[in-house]
């Protein structure tokens, strides 16, 4: 499903999602002390979830930062970011009982951020790997896939480059991205800078696929090589060995 | 010879501005006139002068042409191509009105004979002077009548009178020059001969000129274009190159990763807009590439970058226009559709219109970076860094010599595919030279850029510079190459380069020792390429030479005194009579189209004409010429040989009387079969060694917290001998593949003998390469490829998750799996609202119905059974997930609903929950035994946060948790022990007193049962007793 911007910006203002601002920050250092005197009343009691909830910001990011914290306060030194993610991950390991079960309650809780969270984002992603994966065979496509390709020594590397270029919609595709996701403003620009561009820097021009839609007009760079897709693609023109046929 | 005798005279010198350069207006040079003195010729120059300046002198007036016919030599470079406008009439020439045709004549013939001879610094700056000639407009001031009795009367002074007073006179100078020039005019591209060819004045003048101009431009086929289809592409990441392990450390590799990404944002933003007004590269660009620059610096990563520079330079740069200009240069689709393929060259010569620069200023521009490569210069400058560009010569010096070494296969005439072969050979020489160009000029901007100057420095500080800079040696020893190749008759390919190096030197650069004797040479060539068809040398292959050396010669920083002092010291111009393999300058490499893209102010002598026919405007026409770009090929590295001399000799000798493609194609399939065969063994041996190696690592950790490095060494240790294996193998591999590819490559028709001695010959140098190859590098490299295993490994497994060996057994789905589990990412989803709604907070009435539940772990059971979509950290979630809702429902968190039977009574309802929860919990074992690949971190049920649910319980129930235990027992998840240290180490956490006290009872219970109940009896069975001693001990 393609969206256009128009359509796009409507939905997102219905949705109404409002940016952890500033203000939103000292908000929460000032609500720290309040965590400890509400777990001191009721260790059970949602303390940090609500807190998260009246600040407006994503539960498992409170967690965090309230972890941060508890283990600054606690260690007297600004702790590891690995260690913090596997607390996180593994909120057994929170050396405080209720504060374990507090960041536990927010991980489950939160929808769009936190450990268990990116688990599934991640899982859908494998899922949409393989599927295009299945379709490229099926297509009698050669490709490396991207675990070969680190394999080699590659420094980046798309899901999938094609061993044969061919062309979809008149465009000559070198490789294929699969992207689980619907492809925004925000989120598009990102991988660009991060992926897409890396990937036209050292391969030619490719293939992104935006299995969830994106904004129509994010497809800007045809031209340049870089296609945007919803779905896999039907005009596939591939080489033809016309020096074999002879 | 009429004017030998005229005095020069003072006054001529005042008449000129001052600061233009005379000298280079005629150019008879001393010396190799036979019939005439040096003194006289030096008279005759200065007579020329005069009469081109009295030129200059009556068509500057407001009144005459605006068609100013000086040749524009330097430092007057811009010639504005202000032709002739629509106001101005154009005067018929007539023959009839000529004047003084007899001193016409002779003077046309010593201007032919300079030309002709080389005696001008610049042939075509004299024939656009001549076509200036042609074109003049007259004014109808100026008439005959007056033009007589001025001669008349002027008869004792030759300089005094006007020859070139009227438009007729000039014509008839101009055709009489043509008329003895014809050989390169009927050389030039088919356009200017058609102009030249449907000349009037040429016409009216001399119709036998006409007549074989008409013939020449009828037969012409050298139709040209300087409109190339160039298709930008970034430079293709090549692992043997560019992977970590070309790289000193991980920071480096990394550091270099981001630079290539920041080089072609750089790039594509200045794509986008260089060209709009206002921008400019240094403000917007330059402080992010010297950020960039920056980081080189500390990584020592510079020759990578140039190595990146360079070849995106190639790429987009070899073109004649300096590469396109945009990026999506080919047709738009749905143009083409439109006007299908038969009108494409139409749409094509169109497009050239707009997209080639009209106008080149002038026949001699001075050196410039046009299109893309404006771009690197400008990078360049902006990065100001020493060590980018002492590495960025590195890489240039380098490619130029691998270029400058070009060999062509000799083709013989009589065959019948030599035709396609030449063509093929033409095809490598243009690219090699374009390239060798392009790289050539950014070579001597490089070189030269410290000694640049805005403004010419004053002479005085000539002396001093020179003395200083004498003393260092030359980035690239291009005079050794300039006499190599003239020796090797190799000029046409490094002439034209050495040019383009050339002329970017600064203004004292020529005074070197060293590029005066460069510069010297380069003049004597030019004087001995007497432009004729023969053997030595092709017609156009001078006349390319002789174009960019004439270029060069005029270029504002190479002094005039060059061309004209008489100090110029002859060297012996010696010349390799045989003609060897290597010899180019024979070949006829040259047509009018590598001419044209190589000095493209030779057009303007087609807009000169163009422009009189039109009589208005620089209009020129499109024209079209196909070019076929070819990408350029790097050149077969010569195989290093280390046999006994004997044996090379004799190696020698086989391919001496042999047709050089066969040495090409055996040194080929060396070079090649030796390359696959390194990475053949790279990809089996290697990777088969690193696979055992993971083995043996994988247990070897497990053991004990060891050393990791020392690990690492007694593991490659092992490995080692096996590792020798690979010269072996490689050995192996070099004699199956070397033949095969021999055998393809060669014609059919090759004699037995001659076919196995090739064979053998390449199988030989190709073993040598691999093995000299692998006995060098084969340890390091397993060390290097198995530690990076390990520490992927490492990475993978982390500190917390136990190896995954013991699933090394399972593979893929159950045999009729037809892939239609939910997938891994939905079953979590659903996990993770049932862990949500547990853990709350939750609305009063909010619950999970039972069904669900058991729905959710018989679809989880069919999910991890189908592994097609299963990734292993969806697996690890959905095992740690699992154990959480197992503590929950341990804990009795888990709102359970719709339980049968509903009854009101609480006893009844309590034990049919209960009864729920056993089958639930029964299922996850078998799920957790049966299903999961990964390790299930079962512990986790004694974390204290989990056993901490059921503290918090103010009735606590403990024969769900037994039951728990004695199922994990059962169904081999944990072992006994490890259950006991771990119901042992919670003891030791800060617990209530009573909480601490329960824990103590299972823990004993538990203890006893395992050891006195043999044989088991059923878990549940034995929950029924403990409970009621622990409620009523809570």
């Amino acid at each position: 499903m393609k969206l256009s911007k128009a359509q796009y910006d409507e939905i997102a203002q219905f949705l109404g999602h409002v940016q952890p601002t500033r203000q939103s920050l000292r908000k929460l250092k000032e609500r720290f002390p309040r965590y400890l005197n509400g777990v001191m009343k009721n260790a059970a009691a949602p303390v940090l979830l609500e807190l998260a909830n009246e600040v407006d910001f994503a539960p498992s990011l409170m967690a965090r930062i309230v972890l941060e914290r508890f283990l600054q306060e606690q260690e007297g030194t600004i702790p590891s970011k690995t260690l913090i993610n596997s607390m996180l991950r593994d909120s057994s390991q929170i050396p405080d009982g209720v504060l374990a079960n507090q960041v536990y309650q927010c991980t489950v809780n939160d929808c769009c951020y936190g450990p268990l969270v990116d688990c599934i984002k991640h899982a859908i992603g494998h899922e949409h790997e393989v599927l295009l994966r299945e379709m490229l065979l099926e297509k009698n496509l050669s490709f490396l896939a991207e675990e070969q390709l680190r394999a080699k020594g590659y420094d980046k590397t798309p899901d999938f480059i094609l061993e044969v270029p061919v062309a979809v919609e008149g465009h000559i595709i070198h490789w294929i991205e699969s992207k689980a996701s619907f492809g925004d403003e925000c989120s598009h620009q990102a991988y660009l800078h991060d992926q897409f561009w890396s990937y036209w820097n050292r391969f030619g021009p490719g293939l992104v696929i935006y299995w969830y839609g994106f904004i129509e007009e994010l497809d800007c760079h045809r031209e340049r090589g870089i296609l945007l897709k919803d779905c896999f693609p039907t005009d596939i023109v591939t080489l033809r060995h016309s020096m074999a046929q002879h | 010879m009429c004017f030998t005798s005229t005095p020069v005279s003072q006054s001529s010198a005042a008449r000129f501005p001052s600061g233009t350069s005379l000298e280079t207006f005629a150019a008879i040079q001393e010396g190799n006139v036979t019939s005439i003195t040096g003194s006289s010729l030096q008279e005759e120059r200065e007579m020329l002068k005069k009469e081109r300046c009295k030129l200059l002198h009556q068509t500057s007036s407001p009144a005459g042409l605006s068609l100013d016919p000086s040749t524009p030599t330097k430092p007057n470079y811009s010639w504005n191509g202000s032709l002739i406008t629509d106001s101005q009439v154009v005067t018929c020439a007539d023959l009839s009105k000529v004047s003084c045709k007899k001193q016409l004549e002779q003077l046309a013939q010593l201007y032919s004979t300079c030309i002709a001879e080389n005696l001008v610094p610049n042939i075509f700056l004299e024939l656009f002077f001549v076509l200036q000639l042609l074109t003049s407009k007259g004014t109808t001031s100026l008439e005959d009548g007056e033009n007589d009795l001025e001669f008349n009367q002027g008869c004792k002074d030759a300089i005094e009178r006007q020859h070139f007073r009227n438009v007729h006179n000039c014509v008839y100078f101009a055709v009489q020059v043509l008329d003895c020039q014809f050989e390169i005019i009927s050389h030039l591209e088919r356009g200017t001969l058609k102009l030249l060819a449907e000349n009037e004045r040429i016409a009216s003048f001399s119709p036998g000129l006409h007549a074989r101009l008409m013939k020449a431009y009828e037969s012409s086929t050298a139709k040209v274009s300087l409109l190339l289809p160039s298709s930008v592409q970034s430079v293709s990441f090549q692992p043997e190159t560019d992977n970590r392990s070309n790289f000193p450390s991980d920071r480096a590799f990394h550091i270099f990763k981001k630079q290539r990404d920041i080089f072609y944002e750089l790039l594509r933003e200045w794509e986008d807009n260089h060209e709009k007004p206002g921008w400019d590269f240094e403000r917007v660009l330059g402080n992010r590439i010297r950020a960039m620059m920056n980081h080189l610096t500390a990584a020592y990563n510079h020759s990578h970058f140039a190595r990146l520079f360079q070849k995106q330079l190639i790429q987009m740069c070899k073109g004649p226009i300096g590469g396109g200009t945009s990026w999506g240069d080919a047709p738009d689709q749905d143009v083409l559709n439109m006007l299908g393929s038969d009108n494409l060259s139409r749409l094509k010569r169109l497009q050239e219109r707009f997209v080639v620069p009209q106008s080149i200023r002038g026949p001699c521009p001075p050196p410039a970076f046009p299109g893309c490569q404006q771009f690197f210069r400008d990078f360049i400058l902006s990065a100001g860094s020493y060590q980018f560009n002492q590495h960025l010569m590195d890489s240039l010096c380098l490619k130029i010599l691998e270029l400058d070494g070009l060999t062509l296969v000799e083709h013989e005439p009589s065959d019948g595919e030599a035709d396609m072969d030449e063509q093929d050979e033409k095809k490598r020489f243009t690219v090699a030279l374009m390239t060798l160009r392009l790289l050539a000029k950014f070579l001597g901007f490089l070189v030269f850029l410290p000694y640049q100057t805005v403004e010419p420095p004053s002479r005085d500080l000539q002396e001093s510079a020179v003395a200083l800079r004498n003393q260092t040696l030359p980035v690239l020893d291009v005079l050794k190459l300039l006499r190599q190749s003239i020796l090797n008759r190799r000029t046409i390919l490094t002439v034209p380069w050495i040019v383009e190096f050339l002329s970017l030197v600064d203004h004292f650069a020529p005074f070197l020792d060293y590029y005066w004797r460069v510069f010297s040479l380069l003049l004597q060539l030019y004087r001995c390429l007497v432009l004729s068809e023969d053997k030595e040398m092709s017609f156009l292959n001078k006349l390319l030479i002789l174009a960019v050396l004439g270029w060069l010669f005029q270029v504002p920083s190479v002094p005039e005194e060059l061309f004209f002092t008489s100090e110029v010291k002859q060297e012996g111009l010696m010349r390799d009579t045989m003609t060897s393999a290597q010899a180019l300058d024979s070949v006829p490499l040259v047509d009018q189209q590598l001419l044209y893209t190589c000095c493209p102010f030779l057009g303007e002598l087609r807009k000169l004409l163009a422009s009189f026919v039109a009589g208005s405007g620089a209009k020129n026409g499109g024209f079209i010429r196909k070019i076929t770009p070819t990408a350029a090929e790097s050149l077969a590295p010569k195989p290093s040989v280390t046999q006994q001399k004997l044996q090379v000799e004799l190696e020698q000798a086989f391919f001496h009387n042999q047709p050089p493609s066969l040495r090409r194609t055996v040194e080929f399939v060396a070079e090649r079969v030796g390359s696959n065969c390194v990475k053949h063994i790279k990809a089996t041996l290697v990777a088969e060694l690193v696979k055992r190696a993971e083995v043996m690592l994988q247990d070897k950790v497990k053991e004990e917290d060891a050393n990791h490095s020392k690990l690492l060494d007694e593991v490659c240790a092992q490995l080692d001998e096996e590792g020798a294996q690979a010269l072996h193998k490689g050995r192996e591999f070099c004699r199956l593949k070397g033949p095969e590819a021999v055998r393809v490559l060669l014609p059919e028709e090759t004699a037995a003998a001659v076919l196995n001695s090739a064979e053998d010959i390449a199988v030989g140098l190709a073993t040598e390469k691999a093995c000299t190859w692998l006995s060098t590098n084969i340890t390091a490299l397993i060390k290097r490829e198995v530690r990076t295993t390990f520490n992927r490994m490492l990475r993978v497994q982390g500190p917390s998750l136990p190896s995954e060996d013991a699933q090394g057994e399972r593979k893929g789905c159950p045999p009729d799996c037809q892939h239609h589990a939910p997938f891994p990412s939905q079953i979590i989803n659903e996990i993770k609202d049932v862990l949500c709604i547990a853990v709350g907070p939750r609305d009063e009435d909010e619950g999970i119905l039972y069904v669900q539940l058991e729905c959710l772990l018989k679809r989880l059971s069919q999910t991890l059974q189908c592994r097609k979509f299963m990734c292993p950290t969806s697996e690890q979630q959905l095992a740690r997930c699992t154990v959480e809702l197992a503590s929950l429902l341990v804990s009795d968190r888990v709102p359970i609903q719709g339980l049968k039977p509903q009854t009101q009574k609480k006893p009844e309802r309590q034990r049919g929950k209960k009864n729920a929860v056993y089958s639930l919990l029964k299922s996850l074992l078998l799920v957790w035994k049966e299903d999961f690949w990964t390790p299930v971190p079962v512990q986790l049920m004694f974390s204290r946060k989990n056993v901490g649910y059921i503290a918090e319980v103010e009735q606590r129930e403990w024969d769900l948790f037994l039951f728990m235990l004695h199922g994990l027992v059962d169904h081999g998840l944990m072992g006994n022990a490890e259950i006991e240290s771990c119901l042992h180490s919670l003891q030791e956490l800060l617990w209530s007193s009573d909480f601490l006290e329960e824990l103590e009872t299972i823990s004993r219970i538990f203890i006893s049962e395992y050891h006195v109940a043999e044989p088991r009896t059923r878990p549940c069975e034995l929950v029924r007793q403990p409970r009621g001693t622990v409620a009523a001990q809570s």
